[in-house]
């Protein structure tokens, strides 16, 4: 078997014997609850004044309760959330090691160094999509029963391939959170770095220049930073991989290169 | 062939020289001591040996192959367990030994149970690794280095934390890798006593840089029982002991006997110096253990 197979397998075990999963699950789990939540109160909003969902005195939510709306307010969560709670795993994922000192076992061993690396970015890229998976079908189990209009199987096509093209831009991002994860030997650094990107990102967006910066892309996609009367372009697309390469080779030639002395 | 060997190796972070121009060559087959106080350079080394940290200057050779520029080695066939031994909290005992079978490809199953067996650890197999005692921690630490049977077992500070038992538990088990498997074995401490009994060779580094290193040989003599004699005038008292055919040698104004003679009737040699008329004012059987001979070499008694 080869070596990065093996330190995939490695990855998996981890991964599933932490409650790490379990708890960004729960966490995912809120979001498409609250968007159903918002179509209950959008569709009839006296009633939910009556259930006490909203108070007497709350603003009514603009929009219309149906199923684009549900599954537009879903691409923007992810895009957002995703952004925090990916990068808590990737963090995990690369700041373990540190934190437990077990990154001395995986340099002087006979599976090659980059190997280790691929197989922790793969098994980001996993979890990220399974979640990603998840999230969709948890929204049309909660959203199902509001019964709004607009539902076609097209539309729960095209917007799953939307929800997993916004959600897979924002976890190929993660690379840097890898990066700082394994340059600052630990957790805080890549979460410092995570809670400024998102910063930065609503910062440019708002600012205009959005689709320059990879980090602000996921939001513009989705319409969180507003909407858009044109489609992103190509540049937009290209330099979030050309960010998200960086970040692995980043990673990569920190592994390689740099003194392993704690 | 050796097992190790380095040429001017050094290592420089800003402003601390590690690890200052070290010759280092370890015979297949023998256990190496490798001493040192806190801070003197051993983990640095090793983790050099290991190719995670990369030289200022110098070659390092392990078990015949350089090692590359990215830390290539020939790492199927070294175990190594640097400073504190680590494990993942989360797994048991028997994952972490799953996942360290899994860094060495082709590692059989089977060999998972025999390092369980080989380091006691049969009772905690199912334990997360976590909640290990500190010795247990250790015993782990020492399975992962075992469980592909290495040629070379680098080991920083193996029996720290061990109980008293532990540690002669350790020490038999290094041995009879050693002697019976012909395992090369390289070993930082601190502890002069634990290495003394062990080590076929002791290389001692003192900020940065190797100042002794002694055989097999020199260690005993250096661990040996003297008769430690003090006179007036030791010159004379020194001719006269060599002239009734004993060794003397004098040191710091003090006379050491070393013959076992000398050492099993004191009182004869009491005899030969009161009859010569210079008689000894003490007269001590001692055993110059490597502690203090260590100490005085590193200036800590200075």
């Amino acid at each position: 078997m080869s070596g990065y197979v093996l330190a995939l397998q490695n990855e998996i075990l981890k991964t599933l014997r932490s409650k790490l999963w379990i708890l960004l699950g729960i966490g995912f789990s809120i979001l498409p609850l609250v968007c159903a939540l918002f179509m209950v109160i959008m569709k009839d909003p006296e009633a939910a004044r009556d259930m006490g969902l909203i108070s007497m005195k709350a603003q009514l939510l603009a929009g219309t309760a149906d199923w684009p709306t549900m599954f537009g307010m879903l691409n923007m969560g992810i895009s957002v959330a995703g952004l925090i709670l990916f990068a808590i795993f990737t963090s995990w994922v690369f700041g373990q090691e540190f934190f437990n000192g077990t990154n001395k076992d995986l340099l002087a061993i006979p599976v090659k160094r980059t190997d280790i690396v691929f197989a922790k970015f793969t098994i980001v890229l996993i979890w990220a999509f399974l979640t990603t998976l998840y999230v969709f079908l948890l929204a049309l189990l909660s959203a199902w029963p509001v019964g709004m209009p607009g539902w076609s199987l097209g539309l729960m096509w095209q917007s799953l391939l939307e929800l997993l093209i916004a959600s897979m831009l924002t976890t190929s991002l993660m690379s840097w959170v890898g990066f700082f994860a394994c340059f600052g030997r630990g957790y805080l650094p890549p979460m410092g770095w995570a809670f400024f990107t998102l910063a930065m990102a609503q910062i440019l967006a708002v600012l205009g220049w959005g689709e320059w910066v990879p980090w602000a892309v996921p939001a513009l996609l989705t319409e969180m930073a507003g909407p858009r009367s044109e489609p992103l372009g190509f540049v937009s697309y290209f330099s979030v991989i050309v960010a998200s390469v960086l970040g692995v080779l980043a990673t990569l030639t920190w592994w390689l290169k740099a003194d392993h002395s704690k | 062939m050796q097992a190790i060997q380095t040429s001017g190796l050094t290592k420089e972070y800003p402003g601390v020289v590690a690890v200052n121009g070290i010759d280092l060559h370890v015979e297949t087959g023998e256990i190496y001591g490798f001493l040192g106080l806190n801070g003197a350079g051993k983990t640095t080394t090793i983790r050099a040996l290991l190719g995670m940290v990369k030289p200022t200057a110098g070659d390092i050779h392990v078990l015949g192959q350089q090692l590359g520029p990215h830390g290539q080695g020939p790492w199927a066939r070294v175990g190594h367990m640097v400073e504190a031994p680590t494990a993942y909290p989360q797994l048991s005992v028997y994952e972490n030994l799953l996942i360290a079978s899994r860094h060495h490809h082709g590692v059989d199953r089977s060999r998972i149970d025999d390092v369980i067996d080989q380091l006691k650890l049969n009772a905690y197999v199912h334990r997360k690794a976590g909640v290990l005692s500190t010795g247990n921690s250790q015993r782990l630490g020492l399975a992962k280095a075992l469980l592909h049977k290495p040629e070379l077992l680098l080991l920083d500070e193996p029996t720290n934390g061990l109980d008293p038992a532990g540690v002669v538990e350790i020490r038999r088990l290094l041995r009879q890798l050693a002697s019976g498997e012909g395992m090369t074995v390289f070993m930082s401490s601190h502890i002069l006593t634990e290495v003394s009994r062990l080590a076929d060779r002791i290389g001692i580094i003192h900020e940065g840089k190797m100042i002794e290193e002694y055989d097999a040989e020199t260690i005993n003599n250096l661990r040996s029982t003297r008769l430690v004699i003090q006179v007036q005038d030791p010159v004379k008292a020194k001719l006269v002991l060599e002239t009734e055919g004993y060794t003397v040698a004098e040191v710091e104004g003090a006379l050491h006997v070393l013959d076992e003679i000398a050492i099993g009737n004191p009182e004869k040699v009491a005899t030969y110096l009161v009859n010569s008329g210079n008689p000894p004012s003490k007269l001590n059987i001692e055993q110059e253990d490597l502690e203090s001979h260590f100490l005085s070499l590193t200036g800590v008694l200075a």
